[in-house]
């Protein structure tokens, strides 16, 4: 370790042999020392021990630059100025980083200025995401992903799908009946409530019927469509047509009404009269067809 | 199929059961406290030509809801 000021001074032969040879140490040695020279010069080398570092004074004898290190010959970067100690390969633009190969040395590598993605995805990531527009165009293989990569609550299986809430819900049964289990209290309001088409005419008999466990004949024209499940009240709204077979006159279609005394509509049934177009008196009609909706 | 009978101020009223509950289901729709009886379909007259003036009289085997 040596450190001179590269001035020799008058004095007497001896003196002037020792400071030679201190100045040829100094040089032989690129000025090494744990700390750095007192005199600097511009374009002078010091051997950092301290720091472990080749130094090189700048220009302007105004600042040091880190060169490489002593210890491994590595290009020193820590602290460096771009365009000073690494030395760049020439490329204009921005084009090129110096990327640490994990092997004790660095490399110059192209700068990816717009990373689209083409060909296979592949490799792993625990993390990774895929951000918001990140895609513009994109496709995706029938069995690019499967269903065991899929993070879902419930159990996948033929008889399962995906719900929007993130949960695997049973597909329903074949020929089980949705319309209404499915529907929250609200839509059972959007749908009928009970409906029925039954003869009125020789033996009253139902052919067809949604909640309606029975028709009383009350007489002629006179029915009461009684509920299977009762109505929550008797606000309901009813509604109903009715047809005559082997009758071609008009004015003898008969109308679905009510015009007694008392309450038609009640929350177990649904009272009415079924009474001629024109104006005559009850009738029974071939077919009835009443239906009610509400609560 | 049967059909259930009960008497009214006005004369017979006559319950005709949807297919989908049975006769005893229906007993639910006979008026509280009217006499009524389940009969079978063949012994209501289809003829309604006179249906306001069908009338029934009430006995032993009628039951009372």
């Amino acid at each position: 370790m040596a450190n001179h000021d590269y001035v020799i001074a008058n004095q007497n032969g001896a003196n002037t042999r020792a400071d030679l040879n201190n100045a040829f140490s100094a040089i032989v040695s690129n000025n090494s020392s744990a700390s750095e020279p007192a005199t600097k010069y511009a374009y002078m080398f010091w051997a950092d021990t301290t720091a472990d570092l080749l130094k090189q004074r700048n220009a302007a004898n105004s600042a040091w630059i880190d060169i490489l290190t002593l210890s491994t010959g590595a290009p020193a970067t820590s602290g460096a100025t771009e365009g000073t100690a690494i030395v760049s390969t020439g490329e204009t633009g921005g084009t090129k980083y110096l990327r640490e190969d994990g092997d004790g040395t660095s490399s110059w590598q192209s700068v990816v200025s717009d990373p689209a993605v083409g060909g296979d995805l592949s490799g792993t990531a625990s993390n990774a995401q895929i951000v918001a527009n990140a895609v513009g165009n994109a496709e995706m293989a029938d069995d690019a992903i499967g269903v065991a990569e899929l993070s879902a609550t419930g159990t996948a299986s033929s008889s399962t799908y995906l719900r929007g809430d993130n949960a695997w819900a049973s597909v329903p049964a074949a020929g089980a009946d949705t319309s209404l289990s499915n529907l929250s209290a609200t839509g059972e309001n959007k749908v009928c409530q009970a409906w029925v088409n039954f003869n009125g005419t020789g033996s009253v008999a139902i052919r067809d019927s949604y909640n309606v466990s029975s028709i009383t004949d009350n007489g002629v024209g006179l029915y009461t469509m009684n509920f299977t499940n009762a109505m929550s009240n008797n606000d309901y709204a009813l509604t109903g047509t009715t047809m005559v077979t082997n009758d071609s006159s008009w004015y003898n279609q008969p109308t679905v009404g009510y015009r007694q005394t008392t309450e038609p509509l009640a929350t177990t049934s649904a009272k009415v009269n079924i009474t001629e177009g024109n104006g005559g008196g009850y009738r029974d009609p071939t077919h009835v067809m009443l239906q009610v909706f509400g609560d | 199929m049967n059909r259930i009978i009960y008497q009214t101020t006005d004369g017979v009223a006559v319950i005709a059961p949807s297919d989908k509950v049975t006769i005893e289901f229906c007993i639910k729709d006979v008026p509280t406290g009217a006499k009524y009886k389940i009969v079978d379909t063949s012994d209501v007259p289809s003829d309604r030509a006179f249906r306001d003036a069908w009338e029934v009289t009430p006995d032993a085997t009628w039951s009372t809801k």
